[in-house]
């Protein structure tokens, strides 16, 4: 199995296996266009979130894969218990997923904010994302 | 813009709300690009508002927030809604496709002098590059399919198929539905049959008559799509009630309904799915919401708990149920409609429209 590295913001480095990283169109398009040899630096993502992601993209790869046992109740259990963190890193994976293009944790994730919202007053809803932008910087 | 995802993901009248958020956001919500691409998720039930003078005003119970809405044109003008919530407006010759909650439509001209418009006929088809209104319209005694892309009108072809197209136009359309790119729709006459032709340019891919086993399908019923596959509800002719899949030309039975909903209640007024769910509504005197969950195999559940007090006497004057989807994660605060006061624009609910 071909193993791609991956070097997140604070310079840690992931392997995974190729086929894992290709779930990501970002990291597809690097891969395509530098090859394999030298590490993808991901400057947009922390640690603490690449390896999130990691685990998300796992789960669901091994949950599609043929003799799987998952059943969708799993499989639902293990989204919901995944996008149930604290607004500021719920956030950062929207960010994340958006930059790094993984369609399915994307989707995920702005649902997820969407629920949130969706009974709010603007208000609230405003101070939200700004309490959740002075959490970041 | 990462917020633009998930903007894209609320329901209509929160979206309306974000718009308060912020000049950005107003922007984002405003533009054309996002009008485009915007669908709503979640489930609605219109009603007539019926103690009004003049016109029957429209309200729409948005059953995610559980609130009512009022819509600023009558309800008799609304022919269509679409999977999506879009909904087509008819004004004699004039037609507008539009969301409701947006408040923004686009008119459609049918200047066909031949054409008739029936609105059993019509079909309003969901894109994934945008919407297209679908008529099938009654013209020189044949059925043709109308279609509008972009704003013009467009004819289908005839096709060679074991039933005539022209006598497919003595057929009562009872429902027609949009698969991916194909919109099916059944019509019966004794005999049940199937046309299916493609949303893009209109060409008629099939029509044939469905077949139960090893005879032709009898009845009246109902017809929708979801996730590829093709359902039926209705009542066959020896009145009993059930819920069928088709496959090819051939009909599936999955479930008959107990007793005490086909006794009660044989004619389907609005069926709809999303999420697995059938949600459908009968109405003899009484209206009632049954659903029926597919992947659970669940059996009819007569008006789920969870809707419990929305429907009530207030389905009298249903209209349609739009598209009722969506898990109902909220419980449902819902009044209905009798008890609404009239003078909408001073309720607080209603603020949201013209902002």
């Amino acid at each position: 199995m071909v193993k791609v590295t991956l070097k997140s913001a604070e310079g840690d480095v992931f392997e995974v296996d190729e086929e894992l990283a290709l779930e990501s169109l970002m990291v597809k398009n690097m891969i395509e266009d530098v090859g394999l040899d030298s590490a993808i630096s991901l400057p947009n993502v922390s640690s603490t979130i690449l390896a999130k992601v990691i685990e998300y993209i796992k789960f669901h790869m091994d949950a599609q894969k043929d003799g799987s046992k998952k059943t969708s109740e799993e499989i639902k259990a293990f989204d919901d218990d995944f996008v149930n963190v604290g607004i500021p890193t719920l956030f950062e994976m929207v960010l994340a997923s958006n930059y790094l293009n993984v369609k399915s944790l994307l989707s995920l994730t702005c649902n997820t904010v969407a629920n949130m919202i969706k009974t709010k007053p603007p208000a609230e809803v405003k101070e939200m994302f700004t309490s959740a932008k002075q959490a970041k910087a | 813009m990462e917020h633009v995802d998930i903007l894209l993901k609320l329901p209509g009248p929160s979206l309306l709300r974000a718009r308060a958020v912020c000049k950005a956001w107003k922007e984002v919500i405003d533009s054309p690009w996002f009008s485009n691409r915007y669908r709503d998720p979640s489930p609605y039930i219109l009603l007539p508002s019926s103690k009004q003078e003049g016109l029957p005003f429209c309200n729409i119970c948005h059953l995610v927030l559980g609130k009512w809405f009022k819509l600023e044109f009558p309800s008799t003008y609304i022919q269509l809604v679409s999977q999506s919530g879009l909904v087509l407006v008819r004004e004699g010759r004039v037609f507008w496709v539009g969301n409701p909650f947006f408040n923004k439509w686009k008119r459609y001209n049918l200047d066909l002098p031949f054409a008739k418009f029936d609105h059993e006929l019509a079909t309003l088809a969901d894109h994934e590059q945008g919407y297209r209104v679908v008529f099938r319209v009654r013209r020189f005694m044949q059925t043709a399919v109308l279609y509008s892309w972009k704003s013009e009108w467009l004819v289908t072809e005839q096709c060679k198929e074991d039933i005539k197209m022209e006598d497919f136009a003595d057929f009562v359309t009872s429902s027609s539905t949009v698969c991916g790119n194909i919109i099916h729709s059944i019509g019966s006459k004794n005999k049940v049959a199937l046309l299916s032709c493609r949303v893009d340019n209109g060409k008629v891919l099939s029509l044939r008559y469905l077949k139960l086993g090893s005879e032709v399908l009898e009845g009246r019923f109902k017809l929708f799509g979801w996730d590829g596959k093709l359902y039926l509800l209705g009542e066959n002719d020896s009145h009993l009630f059930g819920l069928f899949e088709i496959r090819g030309e051939n009909v599936v039975l999955i479930s008959w309904a107990p007793e005490s909903i086909s006794i009660k209640f044989p004619f389907v007024r609005s069926a709809s799915i999303y999420n697995n769910i059938i949600y459908c509504i009968f109405q003899v005197k009484l209206a009632m919401l049954v659903t029926y969950n597919l992947s659970k195999h669940v059996d009819f559940a007569l008006d789920p708990p969870h809707l419990k007090g929305v429907l009530v006497d207030a389905l009298m004057d249903l209209l349609e149920v739009i598209k009722l989807s969506w898990e109902m994660v909220n419980p449902l605060k819902a009044r209905p409609v009798s008890r609404r006061p009239a003078a909408a624009h001073g309720n607080k609910d209603y603020d949201y429209y013209g902002c």
